[in-house]
């Protein structure tokens, strides 16, 4: 309770929020708060504690009631007192006996090693040459994941170049650049040419063809999700662990930081 | 312990309403409304843009809104407020900084 005075905000019993909470530090609740609460730290919903939004936090603990969704980058743990209704996004999830949830739960740990499952098993149906489309397939696959070990071979390299005779370079180039933009966006398509490359090396038959879109799709959303949480969790980890004051400068106060942090973006912009 | 006393921490920032009846310390970043039945402190490093509705209030920090008390408005050395004022009670400290209308009144 001591590290509580100090580091910790606690936001009394008689005390009611409504509207948007941002927090660069422990949170602890026994209030009532109709806010999202947004945290890079810690989020106790306490016994007494009431939260009618979203929480998204470093971790979220819950003794209380949550209605909302949370989002935890790291822990989510319910306790025996939770009351929750919503869905819980978490690599590490705890539920103790006695709580109660209504809502899903989301481990992006679990979507990742099953995205490892599926890329393998594409590949097989894509590299097998089966009986379906024989023809289209491996063209279309050859244009992003071949180019760049066959044009040295022989057969479709060789007539292009000899037509625009001084090209060849560039044909590398414009190879090597669709796998990389395929990469980067994080859509369906790239997910699943990289797959077809690793496939290639690896065959699994008897997969169906349309079963494994569906599950490639709904990974693949998953893990877009699963993106677009953890780069900040990152940043916001790394500062942590240097200096506590700097994490508190970044996301809290508005003199300093903003000061700090607006010289850089404002150089680069220009 | 602190059971009575919420304090909301200089890396808080909340934005829309707070309504509590316990004392309040704001160290944080506010925008909105804020309704206490008991004392509010503005420290050092509170940053509040809101209308405040309390029974005592303390600036030691920035606070740009109206103030409507039902005891004590004390604005401290530190303090700066831009606003208006409507307690039975008024205090600026030496060096505090404020700009707007007292109205000391009882209504």
């Amino acid at each position: 309770m001591a590290d509580f005075k100090d580091k910790c905000t606690i936001i009394g019993p008689t005390v009611a929020i409504r509207g948007k909470v941002k927090a660069g530090e422990d949170l602890v609740i026994r209030g009532r708060i109709d806010a999202s609460i947004s945290s890079t730290k810690l989020v106790h919903v306490d016994k007494d504690g009431v939260v009618k939004a979203n929480v998204e936090a470093d971790s979220v603990l819950v003794s209380g009631v949550v209605v909302g969704d949370i989002t935890a980058t790291t822990r989510v743990e319910l306790m025996g007192t939770a009351r929750v209704v919503g869905d819980i996004a978490s690599p590490l999830m705890v539920i103790n006996d006695g709580a109660r949830l209504r809502g899903k739960i989301d481990m992006p740990a679990v979507d990742k090693a099953m995205e490892e499952r599926y890329v393998e098993q594409p590949k097989p149906v894509v590299q097998p040459k089966p009986a379906q489309v024989a023809a289209p397939p491996p063209g279309l696959a050859a244009k992003p994941i071949e180019p760049a070990r066959k044009p040295a071979d022989s057969a479709i390299p060789k007539p292009i170049t000899s037509e625009r005779g001084t090209e060849p370079t560039a044909a590398k180039v414009t190879t090597v650049k669709t796998p990389d933009t395929g990469r980067k966006p994080g859509n369906v398509q790239p997910v699943v040419a990289s797959g077809m490359t690793d496939g290639a090396r690896k065959p699994l038959p008897g997969v169906d063809p349309k079963a494994a879109d569906k599950d490639r799709d709904l990974d693949i959303d998953a893990i877009v999700d699963s993106f677009g949480i953890e780069p900040e969790v990152e940043e916001i980890e790394m500062g942590g662990d240097d200096d506590m004051l700097s994490i508190y400068d970044v996301d809290g106060q508005n003199q300093e930081p903003t000061q700090v942090g607006g010289g850089p973006i404002v150089a680069k912009k220009n | 312990m602190s059971a009575e006393r919420t304090i909301l921490g200089p890396t808080l920032e909340i934005e829309g309403e707070i309504e509590g009846s316990e004392d309040l310390v704001i160290q944080g970043k506010v925008n909105g409304r804020i309704v206490s039945k008991k004392s509010l402190t503005i420290d050092q490093t509170g940053d509040v843009n809101a209308t405040v509705t309390t029974e005592g209030l303390a600036v030691s920090g920035k606070l740009n809104g109206n103030v409507e008390a039902s005891d004590k408005v004390e604005i401290r050395r530190e303090g700066t407020m831009i606003g208006d004022i409507k307690a039975p009670r008024v205090v600026i400290a030496d060096g505090a900084k404020f700009k707007g209308r007292v109205e000391m009144g009882v209504d």
